[in-house]
């Protein structure tokens, strides 16, 4: 009985220890990143709230911005979950970064209202935000940095209509989830650019919830569904995914044309292999750097010229121009 | 056989002859008894400490940031209470997420459509938010009770396996709600007044969802450690048998329990509804695990008749705590995983080692 009471207490030690050192570790990894934390009035802290951190385009406005910090000799964190693109995850994200107050924060919402309270206890602690790539409805950060999205969903509808060709087909769309301001008017520029082209029609809109082997089934169901499908338009990286796999899954590659937002290696990689005719990217890396300009501009109270919202560019890439150095720079490099 | 947590359990009748083991301990046992129940505390008080004195002055522990945590951990206690009834009778329910899912989203389209027209919720305009919100508010609960009944009557009538029956209803339940919302948001928020009174609200400073949770967690505690209810629970998962012949309806106490699982489910999706507007099913598909994770690290006994709900309660904090501290610190939070599956096993480890001493 007693040898079993100390092997416990043994246990109750070691497993204590183990935790603790797993801690150190991890502690002593943070020490290595930018520990401007320990006197945050000292230095400019900026701290950029993923969607979902895991996402190539997060990644590389992650890397935008990170080099704009060092330039502009700001230090920089990124966090976000890694697990889904939803409020639930995000929140807790932010109130964490809250806590740690750092000069501003960059936040992409992952919901045009559920984000708008959060948001606002972060001003309320006095620390100005920028929203990029996503807004929320009420317009209390300091500025919006987006892609134009409703143009880059017109140009999505063109370069479909493009590789479709003479003949025409049905067309459907594979979306994220509603209520997300970027991906919701991609949509809405893309319907109704593709009025222009009477040989085209729309069948349908699935949601996916951001998740990529959602939306390779959703598309498996799709094909099946619509025998004429002519082409996809998939409005971000994890549907685009999806699609891509379940169309070549089908054996339907070049036969269903594929347009889609963003430019991950995954995508860039169907584009050379043919399977996906045009990406619609964006510029992640300039939106991140701008999103950090303008919060450096805010905090050092240049704020004279700040708008409430820039637009950044987006690009059509195709087989044949995927090497024009332009062309290049809207590549995403997680 | 293994013996009651608190005190109280002198009043668990069939259980009682455990704690004639517990009087026949020696003085060095009985303290080390006292560490084993507290080491949990003592583990999150460790927790507290080493973040504290990691992270710069006036972030990490602060009254503003330990308020948005209880906040961010009011939903999995409601869960975990539940789940705590369910795991205390042997049983498991992985529907929880489900349940809440269905009654959140059943909820809310009632909700958005009691508050006005179409055309006028589109706007923002909630003419009628008021009686929506109520409305809204029990069919939430009505729909996880009803779905924690059907849990209940399946594995009770039918002799199935609870793991298999709420495996089931989770998938039945994500798949409904999915047809119900076209596997999409609503159309629009919530009305802001229930987001802005309940979600978001204040309540002598600390927030509304705060003030739910620890009502439910005083009352479960009652009902758990000093009443019938609680006592005919921990008897059913300890000895179904020996709780038949003592004259306990063993069956209509299981149906309850699920029941009440499922209520709570439906008491979290009103939460859930309230605080992010909408509801989403990517972030509930792992509710069912972050719940038994915090019953299991709270010293409940997965093999039934030994359970602690403020045990849950700390057990469901330290997920949230710990991911709150490592983005403070600025560490990848895939360290909180690492953590929290390190101390699941440590508490089942315990609870083995107290069962086996206790059988002894």
């Amino acid at each position: 009985m007693s040898r079993r009471l100390v092997a416990l207490i043994v246990v109750l030690i070691v497993g204590t220890g183990a935790i603790t050192t797993t801690f150190a570790f991890a502690s002593s990894n943070a020490a290595k990143a930018p520990s401007s934390a320990k006197k945050p009035s000292a230095k400019i802290s900026i701290t950029l709230v993923a969607g979902i951190t895991t996402d190539a385009f997060y990644l590389t406005m992650k890397k935008g911005a990170a080099a704009e910090a060092k330039k502009e000799g700001v230090s920089f964190t990124y966090t976000g979950s890694p697990a889904a693109f939803s409020p639930p995850t995000q929140i807790p994200f932010l109130n964490a970064t809250i806590a740690r107050h750092p000069s501003a924060i960059l936040i992409a919402p992952t919901d045009k209202s559920a984000l708008i309270a959060p948001i606002q206890r972060a001003i309320k602690a006095g620390i100005p935000v920028v929203t990029v790539d996503t807004l929320i409805t009420k317009k209390i950060a300091l500025s919006n940095v987006s892609t134009d999205n409703p143009a880059g969903g017109r140009l999505a509808a063109d370069a479909l209509a493009k590789a479709i060709g003479s003949a025409g087909g049905d067309v459907g769309i594979m979306a994220t989830t509603p209520g997300v301001s970027t991906t919701d008017q991609r949509i809405a520029g893309f319907r109704s650019e593709l009025k222009k082209f009477p040989k085209l029609h729309f069948t349908s809109i699935q949601y996916c919830n951001d998740d990529t082997p959602t939306a390779a089934r959703l598309t498996s169901a799709l094909l099946a569904a619509h025998p004429k499908l002519a082409g996809m338009f998939a409005v971000n990286v994890k549907s685009g995914d999806g699609v891509t796999s379940a169309v070549q899954a089908a054996g339907k590659s070049g036969k269903v044309k594929l347009v889609e937002f963003d430019a991950g290696p995954p995508q860039v990689a169907a584009l050379k292999a043919g399977t996906v005719d045009a990406l619609v990217a964006q510029y992640p890396y300039g939106i991140g750097q701008l999103g950090v300009q303008l919060a450096v501009k805010w905090i050092k109270n240049d704020r004279a010229g700040i708008k409430k919202h820039y637009g950044t560019p987006s690009a059509v890439i195709t087989k044949a121009n995927i090497n024009n150095p332009k062309i290049k720079k809207f590549i995403y490099t997680p | 056989m293994a013996k009651g947590k608190m005190g109280s359990s002198v009043k668990h009748d069939v259980i009682a002859a455990e704690d004639v083991i517990t009087s026949e301990l020696t003085r060095g046992e009985r303290a080390l008894d006292l560490v084993w129940r507290s080491w949990l505390f003592i583990f999150l008080l460790g927790l507290i400490v080493f973040f504290w004195s990691q992270t710069p002055a006036n972030s990490f522990l602060t009254g503003s940031n330990f308020k948005l945590i209880a906040l961010n951990t009011s939903e999995v206690i409601l869960l975990a209470i539940g789940e705590t009834f369910v795991i205390v009778t042997a049983g498991i329910d992985l529907s929880i997420g489900g349940i809440l899912l269905i009654a959140g989203t059943c909820g809310g389209k009632v909700m958005l459509a009691l508050s006005g027209t179409h055309a006028q919720v589109q706007m923002g305009l909630y003419p009628h938010a008021t009686t929506a919100i109520c409305v809204g508010i029990a069919v939430c609960i009505v729909m996880g009770t009803a779905w924690g009944l059907v849990n209940g009557l399946l594995i009770t009538l039918l002799k199935l396996p609870p793991f298999i029956v709420t495996l089931g209803t989770l998938g039945i339940t994500f798949g409904l709600s999915d047809l119900i919302s076209g596997g999409t948001n609503f159309f629009a928020p919530v009305p802001p007044s229930f987001t802005d009174k309940i979600g978001n609200g204040t309540f002598l400073g600390l927030y509304v969802p705060i003030w739910i949770a620890i009502f439910f967690l005083i009352v479960a505690h009652i009902v758990y450690h000093h009443l019938r209810f609680g006592r005919y629970t921990a008897a059913v998962g300890s000895n179904e048998e020996g709780a038949r012949r003592t004259g306990i309806a063993v069956n209509r106490q299981i149906v309850k329990v699920y029941a009440l699982a499922g209520f709570l489910a439906g008491s979290a999706a009103v939460l859930d509804l309230a605080i992010f507007t909408n509801i989403s099913r990517a972030s509930h598909s792992s509710d069912n695990l972050n719940a038994i994770g915090a019953v299991v690290i709270g010293g409940t006994s997965l093999f039934g008749g030994v359970g602690t709900i403020i045990g849950s309660a700390i057990g469901a904090f330290i997920p949230t705590i710990a991911q709150n501290g490592l983005v403070i610190m600025n560490v990848p939070s895939f360290w909180q995983e690492v953590l929290v599956g390190v101390t699941i096993i440590f508490a089942v480890y315990l609870d083995q080692v107290r069962r086996r001493r206790s059988s002894k």
